[in-house]
């Protein structure tokens, strides 16, 4: 078996590259309501999404970077007329309520559309005009969340693979053999590989033979 | 070789042109094949699981930005719109629903290797329907027609392209291989495919077993990936990460290496990627072409001209460079598009799935409700398809995208309906074309330019009341087969999606005798300019249940053989056993399986 370890030693950097520390905070608690740990140490904040975020904002997003710089403004604006506080520091109940305001709420019917919500005109004066930009905010973080939760941890989030283990997903395999592939077999005890550990079979040139995998007979 | 006098300018290195290239110049013909994108290797996929790079920001495919397509509904509707549905909120590419990727390979770098054959009766598709159904099914506004082949015309160069390129699979109708009958719809063979068939994920047995119950046909799905090592590629690992992805051990049949390394091994191809073609040049009576000009990788034109052209790069972009050299002259350049409905089917096994393992095409397929088939069910729809089981290949970013209407989207129920149905799921689809009519076509956008200034092709599609009850029809169906596999929960697509690219688009330069009627001859050859082809499922006058690859291969062979003079291979037999050779025999089972 080969050693695992990109899973098990996650990149531990708190680093950014675009966000300051307060934008970053508010990015975190974001995603954390977007993906919460249900306390099984699983959840965007110990993935590191925001780490994910902060790398695709300053590299391949850079045309995003104002929406989230414009965005987060403006969801400080809002939290501070509505609550009288920034939203780091609102509770999860009131986290998810500016999250149902902005993005609607966790179920919709697939009959609405989901853009609409939040839409109530002239209810909060100058406020109105920082709608669509709120709208696009959290549509972007909740994309970018899932991405930061499911990406190899290559890209700075899923980190210790923890949304890999969630679900089930062992990441980057060269292939599945015929008796992994049979019937009754749990893919839950395959041990996750990363692509840090293919790149290292690659530099060590210890690539299990592709028969392995393309043969027919049950193991 | 030399750089002053070219034959043939091949423009695409996709599905047919690194095809058409390499037949050309294992002839001897010297070719320069041309493509705006990179000439991949495999080297360069070796790292290829990572669902970020090619899946989310669909890194193989054309960007919006660079190559832009618009769309409306109608030719009502106004301007169009830069295609919606192609970019999520962060603006990046779902690779299902833009064109195919780019570089050395194009589509086939990317697609899941779906194979089919066409049916005989697809090839008479229209005068199946008014024979049947009455001569006013078709809508009013339709613009279909049979094709000016027939299905025994193609079978020696269905064959050329199984053998010659890889496919795998178990035929039926096979000749003389009676034992051969899983598909009792199946169209004539000479004989079966050079490897048996890819590894079925669980789920997919379990398809199968329903549809057997059910007393549908289930049999295995073609797919254009090597079973076994095949002309120096390795079998298929079922790393799980195929439709969307490159492959890392050449198993896919992908053209880049599955035709170009035997074109170039002749000394008489030379490919030039990241050169952009964006000019078909023509000689002063508009008689002859010339030649082309692109922009090169540093953005220099350059003027390239050679005896021949061949434009080989897909349905939409075919059509678009036609148009942008004013190569249009009886006005059918762009008309009658056609593309893909999936109706996609998603559901819960009970037992684990497990759909990161495999490939999409490692499955099973019924054509008990194909093309005319259907009209015994249900006579108001009017062309059927086969139902295709889809069980594996599917990383979580994907099925995050792809979960039931009802499921939370975020918060605690999101993220619990991932952890706890994700290894679970499967799917089925089926593919059914939009039926063309006089409000389905693509034409140069009136405003919307490429960062080269060129204008960008602009679609008027949208999907008929015909087009939606084919899907409806077959969502009918694969209810049922959800319900006798057990499956313990499921969700559907509408019936009228909200894409309107496929990775499946056909009919833009179609191809007929008249040449009043039509852009191209059988061959390809446009009737306007007598050097000059142009290839691809934009030859295609009508379009069915299918996906188009093998059959664009087919008359890919059939392209180079007319440009070199060649006639149709000859029928190989399969089982010599009276150690007679069978050449010479040409159509011996052209007529002998009319359904």
């Amino acid at each position: 078996m080969t050693v695992h370890d990109a899973a098990t030693a996650p990149d531990s950097s708190v680093a950014l590259t675009f966000f300051n520390d307060a934008e970053a905070r508010t990015v975190e608690a974001i995603s954390e309501r977007i993906i919460p740990d249900g306390g099984d140490g699983a959840g965007a904040t110990s993935a590191g999404v925001v780490y994910y975020i902060d790398r695709s904002v300053s590299g391949i997003s850079q045309n995003l970077q104002h929406v989230y710089r414009t965005g987060l403004r403006a969801l400080e604006r809002y939290c501070q007329s509505e609550y009288s506080a920034d939203y780091v520091d609102l509770s999860a109940e009131q986290q998810d309520d500016v999250i149902r305001r902005f993005f609607g709420p966790e179920v919709v019917d697939d009959t609405e559309t989901p853009q609409m919500y939040g839409d109530e005109v002239g209810e909060r004066g100058e406020l109105e005009a920082d709608l669509p930009i709120l709208r696009r905010l959290f549509a972007v973080v909740r994309e970018h969340a899932i991405e930061g939760f499911f990406c190899d941890p290559l890209y700075g989030g899923n980190r210790g693979a923890v949304g890999w283990k969630l679900v089930g997903f062992p990441g980057a395999y060269w292939g599945y053999t015929a008796e992994q592939m049979g019937p009754g077999f749990d893919g839950r005890t395959l041990p996750i590989a990363t692509l840090s550990d293919l790149r290292r079979q690659l530099q060590e040139k210890s690539l299990p033979d592709n028969s392995t995998y393309y043969g027919t007979e049950e193991k | 070789m030399p750089a002053n006098k070219i034959d043939v300018i091949v423009v695409g290195a996709g599905a047919s042109g690194a095809v058409i290239a390499s037949e050309l110049a294992q002839a001897g013909q010297k070719v320069v094949l041309l493509d705006k994108g990179p000439k991949h290797t495999t080297e360069d996929f070796r790292l290829k699981q990572d669902e970020i790079r090619y899946y989310a920001r669909g890194s193989l495919v054309p960007s919006m930005d660079t190559d832009p397509i618009t769309w409306r509904e109608t030719s009502q509707d106004g301007d169009g719109e830069l295609a919606p549905w192609a970019a999520g909120p962060l603006g990046t590419a779902n690779p299902l629903h833009l064109p195919p990727s780019l570089g050395a390979g194009g589509g086939t770098i990317h697609w899941g290797g779906a194979c089919w054959r066409f049916r005989e009766t697809e090839f008479r598709m229209k005068s199946e329907i008014e024979e049947r159904l009455g001569k006013d099914a078709l809508p009013e506004s339709h613009t279909l027609v049979d094709w000016p082949i027939s299905y025994a015309d193609l079978e020696p160069y269905y064959d050329k392209a199984e053998w010659e390129l890889g496919i795998s699979g178990r035929g039926s109708n096979v000749a003389d291989r009676p034992e051969l009958n899983e598909n009792p719809w199946e169209a004539p063979r000479q004989r079966d495919y050079p490897m048996p068939p890819l590894r079925q994920g669980t789920a997919d047995i379990e398809f199968a077993d329903a549809c057997t119950r059910l007393g549908y046909h289930p049999f295995r799905t073609a797919a254009a990936i090597a079973s076994e090592p095949f002309k120096g590629r390795s079998g298929c690992t079922y790393c799980g990460f195929c439709h969307g992805y490159p492959c890392h051990v050449d198993a896919k049949t992908s053209t880049h290496v599955a035709a170009l390394p035997y074109g170039e091994a002749s000394g008489n191809l030379e490919m030039r990627d990241y050169c952009r073609v964006y000019k078909v040049n023509r000689s002063n009576d508009g008689k002859r072409v010339t030649g082309v000009s692109y922009y090169d990788a540093d953005g220099r034109s350059v003027d390239l001209e050679a005896d021949r052209v061949v434009l080989a790069c897909y349905a939409l972009e075919n059509a678009r460079l036609l148009l942008a050299s004013g190569i249009n002259a009886n006005g059918q350049v762009g008309k009658h598009l056609m593309t893909h409905a999936f109706g996609f089917f998603m559901g819960l096994t009970k037992e684990p799935s497990n759909p990161y393992m495999g490939t999409l095409v490692a499955s099973t397929s019924i054509e008990d409700f194909s093309g005319e088939l259907v009209h015994e069910y249900d006579p108001t729809v009017l062309w059927g398809a086969p139902i295709i089981s889809w069980p594996g290949d599917y990383q979580p970013i994907e099925i995050a995208h792809a979960m039931p209407p009802a499921a939370p989207r975020w918060g605690a129920g999101f993220r619990d309906w991932m952890r706890d149905n994700y290894g679970h799921v499967w799917s089925m689809y089926s593919q059914t074309a939009n039926i063309p009519t006089t409000d389905t076509y693509v034409d140069l956008d009136p405003a919307k330019k490429d960062p080269w200034g060129q204008p960008a092709l602009r679609m008027t599609h949208g999907w008929g009341e015909w087009d939606q009850k084919m899907v409806e029809f077959l969502l009918t169906i694969k209810r049922k087969i959800a319900q006798e596999m057990g499956l313990t929960y499921w969700w559907e697509e509408t019936t009228k999606p909200d894409y309107h690219l496929s990775t499946h688009e056909v009919g833009t330069h179609r191809m007929g005798e008249d040449p009043a009627t039509s852009v191209v001859d059988v061959y390809g050859r446009s009737h306007e300019c007598e050097n000059l082809y142009v290839v691809g499922g934009g030859q295609f006058p009508s379009y069915h249940g299918y996906n188009p690859t093998e059959t664009i291969w087919a008359m890919a062979y059939m392209t180079a053989d007319n440009i070199l003079g060649r006639s149709a291979p000859a029928p190989v037999a399969a089982h010599i056993h009276d150690g007679h050779t069978h050449g010479g025999e040409a159509h011996a089972h052209a007529h002998t399986h009319a359904h």
